[in-house]
């Protein structure tokens, strides 16, 4: 899986939420450690759903974690 | 390593197994190697045992711990690529056979006999080993995948 046009700071959110590990972050919103993984370093891009509880987590608007960058 | 991806490894180590397994006793070994029949449809049954004493062994600490999620929509999307590659092999192999087939239909037409290109228990033995080939195309490319992010 090549990287996705679609970026993130749920590293940095995860961090400023009490370092929250990623292991944490998936048993929360219901995927795996791995996945979590590939999501931030943007090798997936999740679904909607999945997007939206990364929100709930960490109660901020989607567009305030992800981002879409074509070119970068 | 998740589970889905040790099963991946598991699938794989037991398809390999079945397939050695079907050449050796199906098919036959070359010469130099011929008197090893024995040992080597041995190890493959091993193989086979071993990696079907790992999945029992998976499947009931998986069921011991549940706390975590066995599977989620990435391990779905692999699948879904695995079973996409094993499916183009299938179809290649078997678009192939059929057109084989109508060139021995051809050729038989034209030399106004019955003639087979090659003996139907060879076609028989092409379809068994595509569909286990294709199962080792499926774990390979899960395995690619998983692999591919890096991470254990």
């Amino acid at each position: 899986m090549s990287k996705t046009p679609i970026r993130n700071n749920i590293r940095t959110l995860r961090f400023l939420h009490d370092e929250m590990t990623q292991q944490e972050l998936a048993d929360k919103i219901g995927v795996t450690r791995q996945t979590v993984h590939a999501i931030e370093a943007a090798k997936y891009s999740p679904s909607l759903e999945v997007a939206f509880r990364i929100a709930a987590v960490f109660d901020l608007p989607l567009e305030d974690i992800f981002h879409y960058e074509p070119d970068g | 390593m998740t589970n889905q991806e040790r099963y991946a490894w598991i699938s794989l180590v037991s398809t390999l197994a079945i397939l050695g397994l079907y050449i050796v006793l199906a098919i036959g070994l070359p010469e130099p190697i011929e008197d090893h029949a024995d040992a080597i449809s041995d190890f493959f049954v091993k193989a086979f045992g071993f990696a079907l004493l790992v999945r029992i062994g998976l499947a009931v600490y998986g069921a011991f711990e549940k706390r975590r999620v066995e599977k989620d929509e990435r391990d779905a999307l692999i699948e879904l690529k695995g079973y996409r590659s094993a499916y183009f092999f299938v179809i290649t192999v078997v678009v192939t056979l059929a057109g084989h087939l109508l060139i021995s239909d051809f050729v038989s037409d034209a030399a106004g006999a019955r003639v087979f290109l090659s003996a139907p228990f060879v076609t028989l033995h092409v379809l068994v080993i595509t569909f286990l080939v294709a199962g080792v195309f499926e774990a390979t490319t899960k395995l690619f995948l998983y692999r591919k992010d890096g991470l254990s």
